[in-house]
């Protein structure tokens, strides 16, 4: 199949995100988790290519800085030597896509002074580190997100279109009731309730099922009112007459023609497993310190200090814009019929 | 009259569900361990036993098939049980809060649609030409700033201009001031949290109009009108914004979860008291009665904006009266 070309743009951002989020360890120079607190709060590092005397140098370089103030947190260059910055060096040991073993790295300096392009956090953290393997972590949610919406979506749709009578009824009464339910009320307290402080795999399942369980009513509603047209339509009939099993055809008669649907919609669902994440690790119950996401980078900025002093760290919430964005633009494109099944949030 | 069985019909059914839900509240804070009294355990101030006693006052001893038909009990008499963090009653505390949330929700869900209708009939009309272009972008990129991103961007706009204060419902000592004075202050209070909230109601409106009055244009009975000479004032009105209010009025049920749901992130930005804030602080202290009163009173609002919806919607179109009858029965 051949995309049209207006999707180029679209997926050349797609192909950016998830190339960002393979390789974040190659991409930054300080690992995600390393704190240091004699930098905390430090500004972008400024990259040089004039020293103190207006001398040019080839390579650019960064200073030495050291806090000038400790109660407003700046800091202060101090020019007495000069670091070159080095390309593709040796730094901290990393596994790259999970595997293979490496520590190099694509610009930056691996010991002090560290190198900084995006600033430090509150614990002296790379803010360029976390937020690309905070990429990891939010793109996955996303992925498994659309993943969990579609079958579980074309499973409750699928049953209630087949099946008919009293299961019909009861399942869409059941949708329309989770449709009019406050969303993040009850994603909220779901997630509360159920326990924190585990392990990164459990957080992300945890988070994905219960935005799925609050997600599922728009594809199940569809899907449903699909069957219910494919079922009166000839070929079925047809094929029923010549004796055909109502598995075979579930499977060759009516599935494929949900299949362009199904995927419009799970389309559809992406920027809400996005912005869920974003909203739950915000509010102190989606991913912790641990495994860094968007939304707990975000965690933060409650303080109004961070906001204005040390806007570097917005840098996570730009990603989020971008990426909704691109969603948003690619979603556009596919065009949904009904507007009762599109996904309202806020 | 049958507009009102129908409603009628359709307020008990929501409201049985709400019910439904604090049961599962009820039985999810059952499963997980410890109790609001729970830290008090560690405190070595407090004895044991002292915890057991207040823990059998508000009956959390019981098992929670109990605890639930005891509290529902209450209910039925208006009485939402009592909170253990705050000491007093429930139901004030809500009904506080919930107008403190629809401070900042009716004129966010007000705002939203109005403009949402006026720009996206516009938007479709114009959909050729290059203002709609623009549109087009504008209105993706409205609808990619979720309230998590505005509000954060607006507290960045008000720190360093100075032209806003940054969160809360009113300055400090106004309530003494004059009635003009409290209302200027609590304007200026309301501007960014409201602005906030209504980008988002504005862009999903905004696109949902766009695409009703898209499908408006393909109707035969528009090529109809226009053949029988009628004028283009009247077209507009009668043929293309009345049929096209139908998808934004069906919505704008659901459309109140979403602008409750934004309001809740706005409220913990802003810190903003409202319902949000309560139920946020209420899960944190597993409050059992105060979050399940919380919850109960964000489904009331639901509840009463569904209605209000249903009831737009068949006072606007007259085709949802004729599917009437097939669903009263």
């Amino acid at each position: 199949m051949k995309l049209p070309r207006r999707f180029n743009l679209t997926l050349g951002f797609a192909g950016l995100l998830v190339f960002m989020s393979m390789f974040a360890e190659f991409l930054s120079s300080n690992p995600p988790t390393r704190q240091n607190l004699d930098n905390f709060y430090h500004p972008p590092s400024r990259i040089h290519f004039f020293d103190n005397n207006g001398r040019f140098h080839f390579g650019p370089f960064i200073y030495r800085t050291e806090l000038a103030e400790p109660l407003d947190i700046t800091y202060r260059e101090n020019t007495q030597s000069i670091y070159p910055l080095a390309y593709f060096f040796r730094g901290y040991r990393y596994k790259l896509f999970g595997m293979i073993s490496m520590n190099l790295h694509l610009v930056g300096r691996g010991q002090a002074p560290f190198f900084y392009p995006f600033g430090t956090d509150e614990l002296g953290r790379d803010v360029l580190a976390r937020v690309l393997s905070g990429a990891r972590t939010s793109l996955m949610v996303v992925v498994l997100g659309m993943i969990v919406y579609a079958v579980l979506g074309m499973t409750i749709g699928s049953i209630a279109g087949l099946l008919g009578g009293w299961v019909d009824a009861l399942l869409m009464r059941f949708s329309e009731f989770v449709l009019a339910l406050p969303a993040l009320y009850l994603v909220l307290a779901l997630r509360a309730l159920l326990p924190m402080g585990i392990p990164y795999w459990q957080t992300l399942f945890l988070t994905v099922s219960t935005i799925a369980v609050i997600a599922w009513p728009p594809m199940a509603r569809g899907i449903r009112g699909l069957i219910l047209q494919i079922r009166e339509s000839m070929y079925v009939e047809a094929s029923l007459s010549l004796g055909a099993a109502p598995g075979h055809i579930f499977l060759h008669h009516i599935l494929p023609s949900l299949l362009p649907f199904a995927l419009t919609q799970t389309v559809l669902a992406a920027p809400l497993f996005l912005l869920g994440e974003v909203v739950l690790s915000f509010l102190n119950v989606g991913f912790r310190d641990e495994g860094e996401s968007w939304g707990s980078m975000l965690r933060g900025l409650k303080d109004t200090r961070v906001i204005t002093d040390f806007w570097w760290n917005l840098l996570p919430l730009a990603l989020v814009f971008l990426t909704l964005l691109f969603l948003n633009a690619t979603i556009s494109r596919l065009s949904s019929k009904d507007p009762r099944d599109q996904v309202i949030r806020i | 009259m049958k507009i009102f069985v129908f409603l009628l019909k359709r307020a008990t059914q929501l409201i049985l569900l709400a019910l439904l839900v604090t049961l599962v509240t009820f039985w999810l804070s059952s499963i997980i361990p410890g109790d609001f009294f729970s830290t008090h355990l560690l405190d070595p101030s407090i004895r044991a036993e002292t915890v057991e006693l207040l823990r059998r006052q508000y009956g959390l001893d019981q098992p929670v098939h109990i605890q639930y038909l005891r509290w529902m009990k209450n209910v039925l008499k208006l009485d939402l049980g009592y909170s253990m963090f705050y000491q007093r009653p429930v139901a004030p505390i809500v009904a506080d809060a919930l107008t403190k949330t629809l401070w900042m929700g009716i004129p966010a869900l007000g705002l939203g649609l109005g403009m949402g209708v006026v720009v996206g009939t516009m938007h479709g009309i114009l959909q050729r030409r290059r203002v709609g272009r623009i549109m087009d972008l504008l209105s993706t990129v409205a609808l990619s700033l979720p309230s998590l991103l505005l509000g954060l961007i607006a507290l960045l706009f008000a720190a360093h201009t100075h032209w806003f204060p940054l969160g809360s419902m009113s300055s400090l000592g106004i309530q003494d001031a004059n009635l003009f004075r409290w209302s200027v202050d609590r304007f200026h209070h309301l501007i960014l949290p409201v602005a906030c909230l209504t980008v988002p109601v504005f862009a999903s409106v905004e696109r949902i109009q766009y695409a009703a009055t898209r499908s408006c244009h393909r109707e035969p009975y528009l090529r109809n009108a226009q053949s029988r000479g009628l004028a283009r004032r009247h077209i507009f009105f009668h043929y293309i914004l009345r049929p096209g209010l139908n998808p934004v009025l069906s919505v704008s049920g659901p459309m109140i979860g979403g602008v409750l749901s934004g309001s809740l992130v706005l409220e913990v930005i802003f810190s903003w008291p409202g319902l949000g804030q309560i139920t946020y602080d209420a899960l944190f202290n597993s409050d059992l009665f105060l979050l399940t009163g919380c919850i109960l009173g964000s489904s009331f609002l639901l509840v009463v904006g569904n209605l209000i919806a249903d009831f737009a919607l068949m006072l606007f179109d007259p085709r949802t009266r004729s599917l009437l009858r097939k669903d009263a029965r």
